[in-house]
């Protein structure tokens, strides 16, 4: 049975966070009444107004395309693409055909221990369409309603090299993706509502191979689930068509996420003849050298150089790292925590286990959390010093989230404070020693197991707060004497 | 009462002694209307309560328009691709027939700021593309020199029988000029982004250009200066301020070189009797003290078929928004596109469907080099040629269009790839420049000679112009409309 | 240089357009003239010339990103051939 190679090539769309469409003063904004953000312009009415570039829309093209680092282009010039759909009020699309604002770029991800690079073709903006709402499904609809509200609003598309080689490698490629967008905070990059959509060019050749095969084109993928199982799908479907001796035919298909096949779409005369021309009431804009600095001087430290500083400054895990790093917020947040109590390996793993657990079970973001860094910091630092212990700490963490309240006011309210007195901690052993006679012959007849119950009864005695190495070493003295 | 004295600056006189009441005046410049409308068909919506409206503020003494308003007491009226409010705006289609724009053209918002009054919207092409009389929904417009051949606009018929002082209308590939041309008046299209084309309506972007029509060059100067001017709403509007072109005119003129292609007598159907006249004018412009110099323009010769070719795609893409969904004519249809060829087949004329799909074919993937992309590089070499002639002359001289208002008798007389009324003056489109048209009255329908100027230098042309107007006297025919009650 | 029916079609349906068997008829003659005279298109050199696609040389400016207000419902659906209170309305969207 012959070996193949997949070979998948992403475009990836990215609606941008401006306040207003690319090219009227619209609002973007989401969930509005239908047909409320519009006006003659983005409505294509005749007799409107021309178009005038966004700002914003520029300035985030040319982040995300250096975030990816990309060449950029001298000027930003737009070509009309031209075609009828209900969605396109103009009957034609305004985009970058022959000049991009970013190509040859690359995002680096991590697989298996060792990283690879996937290169970006290019990076540019156009308009989105406006959205058709079907009565049903689009085939029995006997009409549909058109929303031109996301008529013009701004995307970025970004499309790969055929570079990604497996399912894992795209979903892995997305989550970069996201998280590098999220990073310089252009988009929000939600699958589910559609700020951020992907489609996939899929082909499969035999291993060792350099040519590309005939490719499908794979839609509908609405989450990063759908397009490791959609691509994952239609690579099998592929592989027992060629198995069968027959050819792939190119044609666009559709995932089909309940079914979870991938289905294809009527082909008729979907020529992609779209006759691309430079659109004439958009002169190319040229773009001064101080503000391509200026806006490279805005992107934050990205994901990949935090990365290789976690890993090597603080010296975490490359699984720490890779989590920590991939929301920039929480490594600030993680960092912040480090300049009051510098110990990189717990912080981490109080982040990771305690802290993300929190945060993902109610539904919270970083932003929102009520845990100020120093306050987690102070609390470490109690653990250290033995003003409180692990356990104890772990119920003034949770308070700490659940009300914002700082660590040493919370132990000073509930007399937390870890019973460090060996005296008074004797005292209470000498009791429990005199009160549980079984145990201590048990113990005495060398069953260890009776040591933790003794334990066990004194740190109930003090409520928890006796300081568990103190009560062993107590405990063990008087047992062995 | 005559039409030619309805001066804008005698009617201030009457209107500031009130020598005249507002009502004499409605009811006379409304029946004038009316008979210029029934005659030659020159307007598509002339509304009576607006004029009147328009005119009592004139009298107004609470003023609402100024009398030292710079257009106080003009009329005009505007081609029916530049968008109204007010009024219906149909690009002369079936499409639009009953479509309102949201907005008012820049150039509306402008003269109204001026205290120019509207009189109606004229009738034109549809698309305002090409000028042979055609493709109107409402019907051609009929030459007021002679009815049987066409006016080419009622832009040029409004200014002609003189029920405006001006007029505005779009100029893709020299409709403009041409109608002023065949209907014997004066007519500028302006330097590409001179006027703002905020609210045209238009077919070809790249081309198109709104443009001003005049019974003489002094008011031509008054209009263009109320509108001329950067508009920060469009971004191919011109950076620089346009100047005060009446005062300017007022100054002494250097002496004006003039070039002339030598191979101008080279385009399809030009007529006989044009070459003499031209030839003559030539002669007198020399009399009046303009160099005239033959230069060589190989190129010059291709602009109207690489004008035709770009303004076809450019068409098909402007005018794809016609599709039946938001607003305009729409057919029913069984399903999305079906109702869109419908739409589109029922609601565009017969010319216009033609023209379309020949934009269509030009730009598909199997023409698009060979055509279309070839027509964009001539474009460019036509406009160095003459960007390089511009620098050593003052401007160019040509015949306006090779023949007069098409008809019986004049040639052609058929639609035809590429337009070949264009000859002379789509060169001016291509090259973004400034071009204006002098009419030459003779005893039947009248000629053009146009001169065709430097990027963002309307004054020479206007100075030019003014040099020959006051040295000839222009016959224009006595309308006589008082057998129709004014 | 001969156009044949299929392209014409091609091309008309790109445009939306359906002609009559009269306005073919018509084009294919007015074609013909066209491609008589557009033949020196092909034949004359343009050299290194770049495609101008346009009249100004200029460049474009940009704008605030500050939202201005949008067209009232009403104003916006009053023109459409076809609404509801909220949406524009088109026929089905597949055929068959």
């Amino acid at each position: 049975m012959p070996e193949f190679e997949t070979v998948i090539g992403l475009e990836v769309h990215v609606e941008l966070l401006t306040n207003t469409k690319l090219f009227c003063g619209c609002s973007t904004a989401f969930g509005a009444d239908p047909n409320t953000q519009v006006c003659p312009l983005c409505l294509g009415l005749p007799g409107g107004t021309l178009p005038k570039l966004n700002e914003k829309a520029v300035e985030y093209t040319i982040k995300a395309a250096m975030a990816l680092n990309c060449r950029i282009a001298d000027e930003i010039t737009f070509d009309r693409k031209n075609y009828y759909y209900a969605d396109l009020p103009k009957g034609f699309q305004i985009s970058q055909f022959f000049q991009p604002t970013g190509r040859d770029g690359y995002v680096e991800i991590h697989l298996d221990g060792r990283s690879k690079k996937i290169g970006i073709h290019q990076v540019h903006l156009e308009e989105d369409t406006g959205k058709l709402l079907h009565m049903g499904d689009i085939i029995s609809s006997p009409y549909s309603r058109v929303d031109f509200n996301r008529a013009g609003v701004p995307l970025i598309e970004i499309v790969t090299e055929p570079d990604i080689r497996s399912p894992e490698e795209a979903r892995l490629f997305l989550q970069k993706l996201r998280s590098i967008l999220r990073y310089i905070a252009i988009s929000d990059c939600k699958m589910e509502e559609g700020s951020m959509r992907c489609d996939a060019n899929i082909s499969i050749r035999p291993a060792g191979s350099k040519e590309l095969r005939t490719k499908t084109e794979l839609k509908n993928m609405n989450s990063f689930r759908a397009v490791f199982r959609g691509i994952e799908y239609e690579v099998e479907r592929q592989r027992s068509v060629v198995m069968e001796g027959k050819e792939v035919i190119p044609q666009t298909r559709h995932w089909d996420e309940a079914k979870g096949i991938t289905k294809a779409m009527r082909s008729k005369l979907v020529s992609a003849n779209y006759r691309c021309f430079p659109d004439p009431n958009l002169p190319p804009y040229k773009l001064p050298a101080e503000w391509l600095e200026e806006i490279r001087k805005s992107i934050p430290e990205l994901p990949d150089s935090r990365y290789s500083r976690f890993t090597g400054e603080y010296g975490l895990p490359p699984y720490d790292a890779e989590i920590l790093t991939a929301s920039r917020e929480i490594a600030d947040y993680y960092e912040a925590v480090l300049t009051g109590y510098n110990e990189p390996k717990s912080v981490s793993n109080w982040i990771m286990s305690e802290l993300l657990r929190l945060l993902n079970s109610t539904n919270t973001g970083i932003n929102d959390c009520k845990i100020k860094p120093e306050d987690l910091g102070k609390l470490l630092q109690m653990i250290d010093k033995g003003t409180i212990s692990g356990k104890i700490a772990k119920g003034v963490f949770e308070e700490m989230f659940a009300t914002g309240k700082k660590p040493e006011d919370i132990i000073k309210e509930k007399g937390l404070t870890q019973i460090s007195d060996e005296d008074t901690i004797a005292k209470i052993v000498d009791s429990v020693l005199a009160g549980n006679p079984g145990s201590v012959e048990d113990y005495r007849k060398g069953k260890n197991k009776a040591l933790g119950f003794l334990v066990g009864q004194v740190m109930k005695e003090t409520k928890g707060k006796a300081n568990p190495q103190l009560v062993n070493k107590l405990l063990k003295e008087k047992l062995d004497r | 009462m005559n039409n030619r004295s309805y001066s804008a600056r005698q009617l201030k006189e009457q209107i500031k002694n009130k020598s005249l009441s507002p009502q004499e005046l409605s009811s006379s410049i409304i029946s004038l209307c009316n008979s210029v409308q029934e005659k030659y068909n020159a307007f598509i919506s002339i509304d009576p309560d607006i004029i009147s409206k328009e005119i009592e503020a004139l009298f107004d003494d609470k003023l609402k328009v100024g009398d030292n308003a710079p257009l106080f007491g003009f009329s005009y009226s505007l081609g029916d691709n530049i968008a109204t409010s007010g009024y219906v705006t149909t690009c002369a289609s079936k499409m639009l027939s009953t479509y309102k724009p949201p907005l008012d053209a820049h150039v509306f918002l402008k003269l109204k700021e001026n205290g120019a009054i509207i009189i109606g919207k004229t009738n034109m092409e549809e698309f305002g593309i090409g000028c042979s009389g055609e493709s109107s929904y409402f019907k051609g417009v009929k030459n007021p020199w002679n009815t049987k051949h066409t006016a080419g606009n009622g832009a040029a018929a409004a200014v002609l029988t003189g029920v405006v002082n001006f007029s505005l209308a779009s100029d893709v590939r020299g409709e403009l000029r041409q109608a002023a041309s065949y209907c014997g008046v004066f007519a500028l299209k302006p330097t590409y982004g001179r006027i703002s084309r905020r609210g045209l309506l238009d077919s070809a972007s790249s081309l198109e250009n709104i443009g001003l029509m005049a019974g003489n060059t002094m008011d031509l100067a008054a209009a263009l200066t109320a509108v001329a001017g950067h508009d920060p709403h469009d971004v191919t509007s011109l950076r620089s301020e346009a100047p005060d072109y009446i005062s300017l005119l007022e100054g002494n003129s250097k002496e004006l070189q003039a070039a002339v292609p030598e191979n101008w007598q080279d385009a399809p159907y030009l007529e006989d009797e044009l070459k003499d006249i031209f030839q003559g004018q030539l002669k007198k412009l020399e009399e009046l003290g303009i160099k005239i110099h033959f230069v060589q323009l190989p190129h010059f010769q291709h602009s109207s078929l690489t004008a035709t070719i770009i303004s076809a795609v450019e068409a098909f893409s402007n005018l794809a928004n016609y599709d039946g969904v938001r607003f305009g004519y729409r057919a029913e249809g069984r399903h999305l596109q079906e109702m869109y060829t419908l739409t589109r087949s029922e609601g565009f004329s017969s010319k216009l469907k033609k023209f379309l799909t020949f934009g269509a074919l030009v730009s598909s993937a199997k023409y698009y080099n060979d055509y279309f992309l070839k027509a964009q590089k001539l474009r460019s070499v036509i406009t160095k040629e003459l960007e390089d002639c511009l620098q050593r002359y003052d401007l160019l001289l040509t015949p306006t269009t090779p023949f007069r208002a098409p008809g019986p008798g004049i040639l052609p007389g058929r639609e035809e790839l590429p337009d070949p009324a264009g000859y002379y003056t789509a060169a001016a489109n291509l090259a973004g420049l400034p071009a204006l048209t002098y009419p030459l009255h003779t005893k039947g329908l009248p000629y053009g000679l146009q001169f065709t100027g430097k990027k963002e230098d309307e004054l020479t042309l206007l100075k030019a112009a003014l040099l020959l107007e006051n040295e000839n006297t222009l016959a224009f025919p006595n309308f006589d409309f008082n057998n129709q009650g004014v | 240089m001969q156009i044949n029916d299929e392209e014409l079609k091609n091309a008309s349906w790109d445009a939306r357009i359906k002609l009559t068997q009269q306005e073919e008829k018509e084009l294919h003659e007015q074609l013909q003239t066209f491609f008589k005279m557009a033949k020196v298109l092909q034949k004359i050199d343009l050299g290194e010339a770049e495609a101008s696609f346009g009249a100004i040389k200029g460049y474009n400016t940009l704008r605030k990103d500050i939202i201005e207000p949008s067209l009232p419902l009403q104003l916006s659906l009053e023109n459409a051939p076809d609404a509801d209170s909220s949406s524009f309305l088109v026929p089905k969207i597949v055929e068959e």
